[in-house]
């Protein structure tokens, strides 16, 4: 009897543990420290891009566009984070539809949004409250695009794994605020070039919602997306993303940015 | 036939073990019996109405909605403009949204006020705002949120009541994909739910609140179904014993007759168990139905046993037993088999638990007629053959049958009644028939989902309320399928829709409907600084590709996926329907119909789309003898599209076409069974025909009263029909074959012969069908109206059963001598002593 005893609490004493120990893998940065590391990764200043958006639904059915994208990073002037314009190209019948977005530094403020309507001949602003929406009808939100402050979750660094030579961090931000429209994230982190392979959103439920897998390249020593797939476990949609003539830091004008150049269409 | 007797009697211990043995084996079995609540197992399984429904909820993912109304109609508080009440929807609306197999992510996933966002046109561009983020509390604040919502007509009869005094929540739940886990889990959530609900009322909040929908009506339907078991079978019990005692007023008139209907209906839900066939809603029924008719057999093989014994001075047990053995076995197999014909003749309804419902209550029957036959005798024999104190005192006293007991001096004088005045029985009955022929043009088919509930059934009660105050609860589907990709994005096409919605929008029953119309219009008019003119569908195809992409900037995915598929090449039109009684329904369809006709073209190739073509021929000549037209589930119309019919309330439609054509076929087949097995016990087609006549007359008479009475026909009553020709026959056949043995026995006379019926025969079918009226009468007590209805039409047809075979069918042979009954020259064999002391009785009282 006395065996089970000690065994009893032998059991108790390990599982009360503290579990926030300084290091969560000895040896190893902790996860906050991963995650600032990840979050001041190099980005460049400004960037073109040409992406080719493939949306899949359940059913195999798809809608292709093709957008030409202008970023520039504000780093906080002016209180925004960066301004963003994307240009359709195709298909034909929303060819040369403008859309602008200026995204707040802060982050519970709304983006200031302007869309060009080519058939309808007019620049409409559009004021949307909602992060939580998708972003271009993809499986993306616009919450995911933001930058998510480091502060915003808990970090913590599950365990380090090897997958052919490389070595990645497993990352697990749990968001601090209650409702957030996840209730965790697991992230897999390149730990030599802090590139994010593939990311895991977990739903408010605690089921796994979506995965997000990315292939990196390395352009102009800036590390970026090549080609991104989002999938939707739930739904069965898909979102798949290919970049081309990416280009870093390239000077672009801030007139780039205004409600006037998106009648113009692409500059 | 004899000698099979007398060796049951032999070896009765080894018969009495081998029952119990069976029995015993089948009990056994009884543990692995499944229920099955899934609502659309009544729809045939490769029906092309169902399955043409499954390939438009799929390409649209359509699920099904769990629906909560919170209600507050008090002025002082602004209706439901109130903090309190708009923050009970939010809490609701949050707390949904979290609960397994709802499909939600997000919020926004469950509608309601307090998660949708308001599109709003300004005058430099557009607003996407929430309807509220928390309650408002400022008076001007709520009112700002009243103006919002009721300015945007898409809202107004959906989330919010056109009189402001009621908000809806909409939840779409998962798939239960047919498993256990799927179907816990969706009552799960109706239950918790109810729950949330049942807490606010504990706190005495003055809203009132209904849960509606197809999750509500599953979980409400098995737990009725439960409850209605577990009611059903002690009254049974009660009225059983009960009628048994009073006839025999003994013990083994009591528990012998009981024994054998138990045995039966054991033995049928072993085999079920066995065979792995679930208990459908329907099958709940089984039971009660066994325990009403399976008694028949033991109180007819009972009745002629206790004559037996009456009318001797020294009754032998065995000698009674064979008696009663040798003169009842014929009647007992003969009416057994009718009544299995009669439960067998459903299976050429559609409808699969239908089928195995009439399957095994059938073997039920025919379980009830084999224990009647040897376990019975062989228990009888066992016992001393003695007759209640009552009747032996009473026989003794007047040494007459007919006049021993209350029950065989009234049926005597009845028969007496009948046999010196056939001219008024003729001319009650012919009289009687016509007046209900004219009602039988009348009879209409009308049948209702929710009205399978009873009326104070809470999921009817808030069903109704939601239906008054909203949109409406029943969805029809109209799909308009192209042939490529991108054509909603026509303006012309999107006009017709939009047109189609306001014409069928005119009946009164349609609450609402729903089309990517409705989408277009709204961006147009919010991208145009919100003014009212321009909610229309613009000219420019292009505009319209722009306007979905600009939704598409703003919501999810699969935002429009219930109104356009993928491609923009299928649209959906949701109509919702206030009413879901089978008439109006059809008139909504035939409204929209015509304007599909008249707008996409009439159909290419003939009836291309008709369900009916397909069906299997029990329900096409059921259909004809009906006159119902088949449903259609859609056409290839000219100008290139395919129009097609879905949703609940199609199928609602289609089931009860089947379930009614299919019951008439049924009706049709049972008839001709009884028929030709009659005409083989009694060896000859005028029996056959004399056998159904009175009962043709019932159903004249019971479907001819629902017309006149302006009581429609549905599936409960409609499913009467072929069980009141398998059990009412019975009596017929006991009659005819007690009738047959008389004038065999050389009376002549159709006075005597009438009344020496009347006085055994007679007594043994009025207990039998005392039972039976009584078995049935339990089903009202039912928490479901087509069981009540059963129950109801059941009684009063084997009521009207009863009667017809005691003076229709007496009336009958008096007036005609059959043949078959009289032969061509009187029988040698000498007459019995009950027979020879009733007409000298009746010489006694005509002097």
């Amino acid at each position: 009897m006395k065996i089970v005893w000690i065994i009893g609490l032998g059991v108790w004493v390990l599982s009360a543990a503290p579990p926030a120990s300084a290091q969560e893998v000895p040896g190893e940065p902790s996860g906050r420290e991963i995650a600032v590391m990840v979050d001041e990764r190099e980005d460049g200043d400004d960037q073109i891009s040409e992406a080719v958006w493939t949306l899949t639904n359940s059913k195999g059915k798809t809608r292709k566009r093709d957008t030409l994208r202008y970023w520039k990073d504000y780093e906080g002037r002016d209180g925004l984070s960066s301004k963003s314009f994307v240009y359709f190209e195709s298909p034909p019948d929303v060819k040369d539809t403008t859309f602008l977005n200026w995204s707040q530094e802060d982050a519970e403020a709304d983006d200031d949004q302007w869309i060009y309507l080519p058939a309808l001949r007019k620049v409409r602003r559009i004021a949307s409250g909602d992060k939580e929406n998708s972003f271009m009808g993809s499986d993306i939100i616009y919450d995911d695009m933001a930058d998510r402050e480091v502060e915003e979750d808990t970090h913590k660094l599950l365990r380090v794994e090897q997958n052919n030579g490389t070595k990645f961090y497993v990352l697990e931000s749990v968001p601090i605020k209650e409702n957030y429209i996840y209730s965790k994230k697991l992230r897999w982190i390149n730990a030599e070039n802090l590139t994010e392979p593939r990311i895991e959103f977990y739903d408010r439920k605690g089921r796994l919602l979506k995965i997000w897998t990315t292939e990196w390249t390395q352009i102009d020593g800036i590390w970026n997306w090549k080609r991104t797939v989002v999938e939707n476990q739930l739904t069965g949609h898909k979102t798949e993303l290919e970049f081309s003539n990416v280009r870093f830091n390239q000077g672009l004008k801030e007139s780039i940015f205004t409600e006037r150049s998106l009648r113009k269409g692409a500059p | 036939m004899e000698s099979i007797f007398h060796a049951i009697i032999r070896f009765r211990f080894l018969v009495i073990a081998a029952v119990l043995g069976v029995t015993l084996a089948a009990v056994m079995q009884l543990q692995y019996l499944r229920f099955e609540s899934d609502a659309e197992s009544m729809i045939p399984p490769n029906d092309p109405v169902l399955h043409y429904n499954d390939v438009v909820e799929e390409r649209f993912g359509m699920l099904d909605l769990i629906i909560v109304g919170v209600l507050n109609d008090n002025p002082q508080e602004n209706g439901v403009f109130n903090p309190r009440t708009l923050g009970i929807v939010k809490e609701f609306s949050e707390k949904i949204a979290l609960l397994p197999g709802i499909k939600a992510v997000r919020d926004e996933d469950v509608t309601s006020v307090a998660t949708m966002d308001n599109i709003t046109g300004t005058s430099d561009g557009m607003a996407v705002d929430p309807f509220m983020e928390e309650p408002p509390r400022s008076a001007a604040a709520l009112a700002a949120l009243k103006d919002a919502l009721f300015d945007n007509a898409m809202f107004v009869d959906w989330v919010v009541s056109r009189d402001g005094t009621g908000l809806l929540i909409m939840a779409r739940m998962e798939s239960s994909e047919g498993t256990l886990e799927g179907v816990a889990r969706r009552s799960a959530i109706y239950k918790t739910i109810r729950d949330m609900i049942r807490e606010k009322e504990a706190a005495a909040v003055p809203e009132q609140f209904h849960i509606a929908g197809r999750g509500a009506m599953e979980v409400t339907f098995s737990e009725d179904a439960r409850s209605d078991m577990e009611r059903f079978m002690p009254l049974v019990l009660v009225i059983v014993l009960g009628t048994l005692y009073l006839t025999y007023r003994s013990l083994r008139g009591v528990l012998l007759p009981f024994a054998v209907v138990i045995i039966s209906v054991i033995w049928s839900m072993g085999l079920m168990a066995w065979v792995e066939v679930p208990m459908y809603f329907i099958s709940t029924m089984m039971p009660v139905t066994l325990m009403a008719i399976g008694v028949a057999y033991g109180i007819h093989i009972l009745s002629r046993y206790y004559d037996e014994i009456l009318s001797q001075a020294e009754p032998d047990a065995n000698a009674a037993v064979m008696a009663a053995m040798r003169e009842m076995w014929k009647p007992v197999v003969f009416t057994a088999l009718t009544t299995a014909a009669g439960f067998l003749s459903f299976l050429t309804a559609a409808m699969v638990p239908i089928r195995y419902y009439g399957v095994f209550t059938s073997v039920g029957v025919l379980a009830a007629m084999v224990v009647s036959l040897t376990f019975f005798p062989a228990v009888l024999s066992l016992l001393s053959p003695r007759a209640g104190r009552g009747l032996r005192r009473q026989m003794k006293r007047g040494g007459d049958l007919a006049a021993t007991g209350w029950a065989a001096r009234t049926l005597s004088s009845l028969g007496r009644g009948v046999a010196r005045r056939p001219l008024l029985v003729w001319s009650i009955s012919v009289g009687s028939m016509l007046i209900c022929l004219v009602g039988l043009q009348r009879l209409y088919v009308d049948s209702s989902w929710i009205d399978v509930f009873h009326q104070q059934s809470p999921i009817r009660i808030g069903d109704e309320v939601l239906r008054e105050k909203f949109q409406g609860t029943l969805p029809i589907y109209v799909a308009i399928e192209g042939h490529e990709p991108d054509l909603l994005k026509d303006p012309d096409l999107l006009r017709k829709l939009d047109r189609l919605q306001a014409e069928v929008e005119q009946d009164p029953i349609v609450g609402g409907s729903l089309s990517i119309a409705e989408f277009i219009k709204r961006m147009n008019r919010v991208m145009n600084e919100d003014r009212k003119e321009m909610e229309v569908i613009p000219d420019s195809r292009d505009l319209i590709a722009q306007y979905l992409l600009l939704y598409s900037f703003s919501g999810d995915p699969d935002d429009f996926d219930e109104v356009v598929d993928y491609d923009y090449q299928h649209a959906n039109v949701s109509f919702f329907l206030r009413s879901d009684h089978s008439s109006d329904i059809e008139r909504v369809i035939d409204r929209i119909q015509d304007f599909v006709v008249r707008e996409f073209g009439a159909e290419e190739n003939g009836a291309d789309g008709q369900a009916g073509e397909h069906d299997p021929l029990t329900v096409q000549f059921g259909r004809w003898l009906a006159g119902i037209t088949p449903t259609v589930i859609g056409w290839e119309t000219k100008s290139g599209f395919w129009i097609g019919f879905a949703g609940q309330g199609y199928m609602s439609n289609r089931f009860s076409e089947l379930v009614v054509s299919g019951q008439l076929t049924s009706l049709v087949t049972s008839l001709l069974a009884v028929f030709l097995l009659t005409t083989c016990m009694f060896r000859s087609v005028v029996a056959g025909l004399i056998n159904i006549i009175p009962i043709s007359a019932v159903m004249v008479f019971s479907f001819g009263l629902m017309g006149l009475l302006g009581i429609p026909l549905e599936v409960g009553k409609s499913m009467t029909a072929s069980m009141v020709i398998g059990i009412g026959i019975d009596y017929t056949i006991h009659f005819l074959n007690k009738y047959q043995l008389k004038t065999k026995g050389g009376l002549v006379d159709s006075e005597q012969i009438t009344v020496a019926t009347m006085a055994t025969s007679g007594k043994a079918i009025f207990f039998n069908a005392a039972v039976v009226i009584g078995g049935f009468l339990v089903f009202l007590t039912s928490n479901f109206k087509p069981n009540f209805y059963l129950g109801a039409m059941m009684a009063l047809n084997m009521g009207a059963c009863l009667l017809a075979s005691m003076t229709l069918l007496p009336a009958i042979l008096n007036t005609f001598k059959p043949r078959f009954v009289y032969g061509t020259r009187p029988s040698p064999a000498p007459p019995t002593r009950t027979d020879y002391v009733v007409s000298t009785l009746q010489e006694k009282e005509t002097v």
